[in-house]
């Protein structure tokens, strides 16, 4: 039997122009403000159309067509503003594409947002390792004293560079090789 | 209830109904076929005013809406693991994992078993009773045997109570064990003292051991195992194999054992690679025979001498001094052919000595020089271990020598006493020295450094046995390895410092001057040993009660198990001599031993003992010594399995051995296909047939010539016969092991026939030698290739250009010599039946060497022949032969070498 193949793409949204509206009694380390929550308006809805509109403005009817057998969010969780989306296989690179021009989130939203394609897998499961291996990740950064105090932080900000980020940070992962052991998904 | 169902029964209740109804989707339905859940396709996720109330951000909000992230994910991961359709029985380990009938969830291990029997019910899987299993005692009645079981059961729970009473009784009074215990009621009343004087003046004779001998009998299985150990007996950790080997069949046990054949997963290159780059491999060698000798030492050399321990090839060994002397002390093994010399030279089977290490006595032996009357009489204790194959043959020789010898030297068998592992790769050292923890000694204190088990403890990082001295061994005592159960890896250290520490106590081996006699050669520490090991519920009990993360304390009760270790240089082994009963804790150890290199140790069987022999060109006892009677007796058995095979067949699929096609007009394979047709080259009497019926099938025509002479023979050097053996025996019926390697492609399999150079016609014979890929040749051409003209050039002047043409055609062409391929009309065809002078009793594509290789045996009078044919020939060529696969009619040039 032949199974119908996805990609999982991992993305995480980031708001460049929010850290204004967030109230916040201490100062904050970087991490927390690269990575802002996004507001509760971000449903799985509204992503949807966003990433549908952007890909029929792109590729046109033929795109939003083939892209639409199997785009689905499997994932979506605002207060981290992280998602799991599954695209076809032949063509999750328009879906990628879309979600580079992504400048800003429409109406209900109106907000500026950047969606960063972190990791690209075969199989749900290895995304979501990957999201829990990211999420201790920052937790650890997140709580890592004296990032932004003292006399480290100044001479960072001087700098003009956010504490520890790394190279991982800027780019996506993409793993070809999990095609099989798709067991999660028992639709298809 | 509710829907189509109720209103039917209510409308249709007198009308006969006509079909079923139909699988309603109700409730009560859906509870009886439960399947498991999918998981819930959404994973939770929380909403951003949850968490972070009043868009207030902090680092603790931050940090937790992450953990949640974490946990969410995490059990989504869980809950699609579940929700995957795995029976029970697919998550048995793959390697024992059963075809054939895997479904029964009597056949699943216990842990699985209820899970199976849920998952059966609630699929509505029939389970069919008493068709499979063993039939005894089931059956549609279900236990026949119920009413002796409970009986049984009854017999046990009145016996404890008993028992208890007993107990009860006894502790109320004192009473010393030591003293006639046994009338201890009646002399209660005594005090302690005169108790003691009591059993002073009544000390009990201490019951003296009786040798007799008569052969071991195999100790008596559990009731519900016996019936299946009537023929055979089980080796020590059958259990462990029978879940992951193919054993031999029921009805054709090997040597009287159950042994293991092959591991059911896949292993003929992990072994080969456990053996030689990464990790361990281990045997339950437990069916090799010990034989335990008990006397002065001068008897017990005569009877070693009689039977052969190193005669006419290993002579130093007897020798006052260096090797022999070492040996003699106790402190080396001596690995060796042990020979029948009523009929010399024939070989019973290879066999290891061991002696016994003296008691050292400062005092005693300052008072008397060795060598005095009274250390004369002192008793000495030998071991010999040889294969089972050859066992009786030798029980037989030595029982009768032994009661020549005077004074008569006791001879015991310890068949079902002694087991044994082996233990070979990399990793063996380490594997085994987690195993093999030396017990505290008695007085509390520390063993000394040179002590054979401080010395032990430092050679874990040794990754080649066989960089011991040669045949080195080392005897202590261990502790109950189940103590220290999970095994953990050892901290190996590969610093300089421990290194050139492990290199220097390889070099100097300080167990020769500390190693007191091993505790194994001692009846009855081995007795006492096997007979007190705690039971697996005490063992569990005291690991409970030890600190986390730690193993037990040590007891003052807890067993002293006698081990003798020795390393096999050839083979690259450690061999592992303990009691019977102590071979499965220990194996135990060994198997679930994490190496430091990753894995686990692996387990080989039979199968795996002789890929690792023929990947060493090592012939293996008994298959590939058909000179000897067990050798024999295992062609014969290999002879009718492989007939079998063919004859399994269809005709139009299987080789005709009729008409095989030998070129030059012969047809028809030599002798039969499927054996190594040693009647049918034997010598015989002229116009005696070779089937003729008074030749005893039961007996092989040919007898084997010791490796050691037959190298003598056949040196590098030459043919020749230094001691001039040949005129004293008759060497025409004589058997020599050889290692076949071929000099080009092809891949020698067992049966295959082995030719000399064609010694009748001349012309054949050139055709064949000219098929040697000489080196020469080779590089002759290589050059020629690799040196093409210079090139000249591109705006080189035009004259020049002329004349490197104008040479180019003027050089002369040199045809590479070509040397014909199999197939092609010039390859040339085997030679005659004369020609014949073997067969291969071991072959394969060989890992270690990246090319085909075999074990063969040559007739030792055929290819002194061939030398009194062509004295004059090359050196090269005397070591030349032609291989032929049976059934097939190309032959192929290799070289053999004696072993």
């Amino acid at each position: 039997m032949v199974r119908v193949k996805h990609r999982y793409l991992l993305v995480s949204l980031l708001y460049p122009c929010a850290s204004s509206s967030v109230a916040a009694k201490e100062p904050l380390p970087d991490v927390i403000h690269f990575h802002q929550p996004s507001s509760d308006q971000l449903t799985v809805p509204f992503l949807l159309r966003v990433i549908r509109d952007s890909v029929a403005e792109l590729f046109g009817d033929y795109g939003a067509g083939v892209v639409s057998t199997s785009l689905q969010i499997k994932y979506l969780s605002p207060a981290t503003s992280t998602a799991i989306i599954r695209t076809p296989r032949a063509h999750y690179q328009l879906v990628w594409a879309a979600l580079t021009f992504i400048s800003s989130l429409p109406k209900p939203m109106n907000q500026s947002c950047v969606v960063r394609v972190v990791r690209v897998s075969g199989t749900i499961r290895k995304s979501e390792e990957e999201v829990i291996r990211r999420a201790k990740d920052i937790i650890a950064r997140a709580q890592r004293p004296g990032v932004n105090e003292g006399v480290v932080g100044d001479i960072l900000k001087a700098v003009g560079r956010t504490g520890g980020r790394r190279e991982e940070d800027v780019m996506a992962v993409m793993d070809e090789e999990y095609d099989e052991n798709d067991y999660s998904d028992s639709e298809s | 209830m509710s829907g189509p169902r109720a209103k039917g029964s209510t409308t249709d209740s007198y009308a006969p109904k006509k079909r079923k109804d139909p699988p309603s989707s109700s409730s009560n339905n859906a509870s009886k076929r439960h399947r498991p859940q999918f998981p819930s396709k959404t994973i939770p996720a929380t909403s951003t005013s949850k968490a972070f109330p009043n868009d207030e951000i902090s680092v603790s909000r931050f940090v937790q809406a992450r953990e949640r992230e974490v946990l969410a994910l995490e059990g989504a991961m869980q809950a699609a693991k579940r929700g995957q359709m795995r029976r029970a029985f697919q998550d048995v380990p793959r390697d024992m994992r059963r075809r054939t009938a895997s479904h029964n969830p009597r056949r699943v291990p216990g842990r699985l078993r209820s899970r199976m029997g849920r998952e059966m019910r609630e699929d509505n899987t029939t389970k069919l009773r008493g068709k499979s299993g063993s039939g005894v005692g089931k059956g549609s009645r279900m236990w026949i045997r119920k009413d002796g079981v409970m009986k049984k059961v009854q017999k046990r729970k009145e016996k404890g109570e008993k028992g208890r009473e007993k107990g009860k009784k006894r502790k109320g009074e004192d009473c010393n064990r030591n003293s006639v215990g046994a009338k201890d009621t009646t002399k209660s009343d005594l005090t302690k003292d005169e108790k003691d004087a009591l059993a002073q003046r009544i000390q009990n004779r201490k019951p003296r051991v009786k040798h007799s001998t008569s052969l071991a009998t195999p100790p008596t299985p559990p009731a519900r195992f016996r019936k299946r150990q009537i023929n055979k007996s089980w080796l020590p950790t059958h259990m462990f194999h029978t879940k992951r080997a193919h054993m031999t069949p029921p009805s054709q046990p090997l040597w009287r054992f159950a042994l293991p054949l092959t591991p059911t997963a896949k292993s003929y290159r992990p072994t080969h690679r456990a053996n030689t780059l990464r990790g361990a491999i281990a045997w339950d060698m437990s069916y090799i025979a010990t034989i335990g000798l008990e006397g002065v030492e001068g008897s017990i050399t005569g009877l070693l001498k009689s039977l052969g321990v190193g005669d006419g090839v290993d002579e130093e060994i007897w020798e006052d001094r260096g090797k022999g002397k070492k040996w003699r002390d106790g402190v080396r093994v001596w690995d060796g052919w042990i020979f029948d010399l009523d009929a010399w030279p024939e070989g019973i089977a290879p066999a290891t000595v061991i002696w016994c290490t003296q008691e050292k006595n400062g005092t005693m032996s300052s008072e008397q020089p060795p060598g005095t009357s009274k250390n004369k009489r002192e008793k000495r204790r030998v071991f010999i271990r040889t294969h089972p194959a050859g066992f009786p043959h030798l029980w037989g020789k030595a029982s009768k020598l032994a009661k020549v010898q005077k004074p008569a030297v006791s001879i015991e068998d310890l068949r079902f006493e002694i087991g044994s592992i082996v233990v070979s790769g990399p990793g063996a050292t380490e594997a085994l020295n987690s195993a093999l923890w030396p017990s505290p000694s008695l007085e509390g204190q520390e063993h000394s450094p040179d002590s054979p088990e401080t010395v032990w403890k430092t050679l874990a990082s040794l990754t080649n046995p066989g960089s011991l001295p040669l045949n080195a061994l080392l005897g202590f005592n261990i502790s109950d390895p189940r103590l220290h159960h999970p095994p953990r890896t050892v901290a190996v250290q590969y610093d300089t410092t421990s290194q050139s520490q492990l290199t220097r106590t390889l070099a100097f081996w300080p167990i020769d001057k500390t190693q007191s006699p091993p505790a194994i050669f001692d009846r009855n520490v081995r007795l006492a040993s096997s007979r007190s090991l705690p039971s697996q519920q005490s063992i569990n009990r005291r690991k409970r009660a030890a600190i986390p993360g730690d193993y037990p304390e040590p007891r003052s009760t807890d067993p002293q198990i006698p081990v003798l270790l020795y390393a096999s240089r050839e083979a690259g082994s450690w061999t592992l001599l303990l009691p019977w009963k102590c071979v499965l804790p220990v194996w135990r150890a060994l198997m679930y031993y994490p190496l430091s290199t990753g894995g686990n140790p692996k387990f080989g069987g039979l199968k795996e003992v002789r890929q690792l022999a023929f990947e060493d060109s090592r012939p293996w006892f008994p298959g590939d010594y058909p000179g000897t009677r067990a050798g024999w007796a295992w062609e014969l058995q290999e002879r009718l399995a492989r007939e079998k095979e063919w004859a399994k067949r269809p005709p139009g699929k299987r080789i005709n051995w009729e008409s095989v096609d030998l070129g030059n007009g012969r047809k028809g394979e030599l002798g039969r296909g499927w054996a190594c047709d040693w009647e049918n080259i034997a010598p015989q009497d002229e116009g005696q047939d070779p089937q003729d019926s008074t030749i005893d099938p039961q007996f092989s025509p040919f007898q084997h010539l010791p490796s050691r002479i037959a190298s003598e023979f056949f040196s590098p050097r030459g043919f020749h016969d230094p001691k001039g053996v040949a005129q004293v025996f008759n060497i025409d019926s004589y058997l020599f092991t050889v290692k076949l390697t071929l000099l080009a492609r092809g891949v020698p399999t067992p049966c295959a026939r082995i030719y000399r150079l064609p010694t009748t016609n001349p012309d054949l014979r050139a055709r064949w030698l000219s098929l040697i890929p000489s080196s020469e040749s080779l590089s002759q051409s290589k050059n020629k290739s690799s040196k093409p003209l210079p090139r000249l050039p591109k705006n080189a002047p035009s004259h020049l250009r002329r004349r490197a043409l104008a040479a180019s055609l003027l050089e002369p062409v040199v045809l590479p010599k070509v040397i014909p391929q199999p197939g092609h009309k010039d390859y040339p065809f085997v030679p005659d039946k004369v020609d014949l002078i073997g067969f291969v009793t071991t072959g394969n594509f060989n890992l270690g060497e990246g090319k085909g290789t075999a074990v063969a045996n040559l007739v030792v009078a055929k290819v002194f022949e061939q030398e009194r044919g062509d004295g004059k020939g090359k050196m090269q060529e005397k070591f030349l032969c032609i291989v032929r696969e049976a059934g097939q009619s190309v032959g192929r040039l290799a070289r053999w070498e004696a072993t």
